[in-house]
Formats: structure tokens, C-alpha cells, sequence
């Protein structure tokens, strides 16, 4: 299973005040907020984690269809920065580990988030500006023309392949200006 | 605590972070946090923070994660006030 979220850092900086009293306190675990305080940029830490949470939720809310708010049942670590802003690690939730990928800009950080490495690096993700909160266009383009993006019941996302009638799960994002999406790569 | 008073606020309590304004009148204890008054699960906490400053509580974890909408918020306030 796959699961993305996008922040647009631009926003993130105008509705949220990560100083404020209890903020970290809620959010994240003692080791987290140990990692966001002596971290160079802070609040560049604050919503990677942030988005990593973020992205597991998605992956856990599609399996159980349970709705929650408890970020701190989500714990991060970072392994790797790389060159050109991309960061990867692991999220432990309810002691099973997911694997993500951010890539961080001055822009965003989108983070995609997959119950194995070999899934992670089977997902193709896709970032673009959207324009006045709609995704349509931008789906469009990643899909192939026999591919049909659906939300259920529940308002989780699927694309659907007209020919052969298989379903596979996908995962949208959007915030601010910026929105991210993530499918399993064509095999 | 009323059931009117609370909705009137903590319907001042949202207005900063809801991103549908209109939602905002006609809020009552069915509404939805995210999916009706479309607020941004990093503001969810600032709800939170600012319903714990109003009431002078502290909301723990457990109780914090079914706190997404107004009927969870008022059953919890409720709670905590009836234990002070």
C-alpha cells in the first residue's frame, strides 16, 4: 500500500505557528521534537515529519477505514539526506515499519510513504502546482488514457483500468498551491 | 455547560482555521471538523490547543484522537469540566 502528502511550505508558515506552546508537544514523540530542536531549520524538520505522519496515516486509514487523529502513534526517523533534497527513512506505526521518500524544495516537501522498500521504489510520484484546488488536469496527465481515477464511499482514491478491470490503489495530496500524487509505476 | 453555548464557542474557536466560512453558521454537533468545515490536520491540534486554553483542560492523547468533530469536542469538554 502507498500513501502521499504534499506541504506547501509557503502556507504551512502562514496557518500554523510550530512555536506556539504544546504544538510539538501533541504532535510529535520526545525523540521527534529532540530531532525538530536541534535540527539546522526546525521547522523544515517539523513538516517533513509532519508530511512522513501524514503519509502513513493514509496508507493505515485505507486498511482499517478508521478515522483517528493520533500523530503520535507514528514515530520517524530519518536515515539518508541525499543530494538534491531528497530524504529517506522509516515511520514505525503500531510496530510495523513504512518506508518513505521526501523530496524537499524551498517550495514543498512531498513525501511518499509504502509498506516495503521494493513498493516505494515501484510508486512513481508526481508533483505539479494545481490550479484554484483542482486536481482534474493534473490526474489526467499522469493517467493513461485507459486508466479512470475514482474516489469510494469512503473518499479513498483508486484508478481503475478500463480494459482489464483492475483496481489499484492511488494517492492524492494537495495544499496551498501544490499538489502531489502517487501510483504504482506502468510494469 | 449547554449544549448552544459550546457550539457558539467553539464556533470562534474554528472560525481562524476552517476553510469553508460558510460551514460556519450552520455548525452544530454533527459537524465534521475536516470533511465539513474543511480544516487542515495541522490546524486539527491548534483546535485542540485553543479549546484546552478556553476551558483551562488538558486533553489527553486518547481523547484527542476522536477529536474530530464538534460532538467528540463537547463530550470531552463536558467531561473534563464535570471533573474539576
Amino acid at each position: 500500500m502507498i500513501g502521499n502528502d504534499i506541504i506547501d511550505l509557503r502556507a504551512a508558515a502562514v496557518e500554523s505557528r510550530t512555536h506556539r506552546k504544546g504544538f510539538l508537544e501533541k504532535l510529535f514523540h520526545p525523540c521527534e521534537i529532540r530531532m525538530i530542536r536541534e535540527a539546522a531549520a526546525p521547522e523544515l524538520v517539523t513538516w517533513l515529519l509532519w508530511s512522513c505522519k501524514e503519509a502513513v496515516y493514509k496508507i493505515v486509514h485505507r486498511n482499517t477505514r478508521e478515522r483517528k487523529y493520533a500523530p503520535q502513534q507514528f514515530t520517524c526517523s530519518i536515515e539518508q539526506e541525499h543530494v538534491y533534497g531528497e530524504i529517506t527513512g522509516t515511520i514505525c506505526h503500531n510496530n510495523h515499519n513504512y518506508y518513505y521518500q521526501s523530496q524537499v524544495t524551498d517550495d514543498y516537501i512531498h513525501t511518499c510513504a509504502a509498506t516495503g522498500d521494493l513498493l516505494l521504489r515501484e510508486t512513481a510520484v508526481y508533483t505539479d502546482v494545481q490550479v484554484a484546488g483542482n486536481y482534474t488536469g493534473f490526474m489526467q496527465q499522469v493517467l493513461s488514457a485507459k486508466e479512470l481515477f475514482y474516489k469510494d464511499e469512503m473518499g479513498i482514491p483508486y484508478i481503475l483500468h478500463r480494459e482489464n478491470g483492475r483496481c489499484l490503489p492511488v494517492s492524492v495530496s494537495h495544499h496551498g498551491t501544490w499538489c502531489g500524487i502517487a501510483k504504482l509505476k506502468e510494469v | 455547560m449547554d449544549k448552544e453555548t459550546f457550539i457558539e464557542q467553539l464556533r470562534e474557536i474554528v472560525r481562524p482555521y476552517a476553510k469553508n466560512q460558510e460551514a460556519l453558521a450552520t455548525i452544530d454537533l454533527s459537524t465534521d471538523f475536516i470533511k465539513d468545515l474543511k480544516i487542515n490536520s495541522a490546524n486539527l491540534v491548534d483546535v485542540i490547543l485553543d479549546v484546552e486554553e478556553k476551558y483551562d483542560i488538558v486533553i489527553q492523547n486518547e481523547e484527542m484522537e476522536r477529536m474530530l468533530d464538534v460532538q467528540a469536542a463537547f463530550d470531552i469538554v463536558q467531561t473534563k469540566l464535570s471533573e474539576k
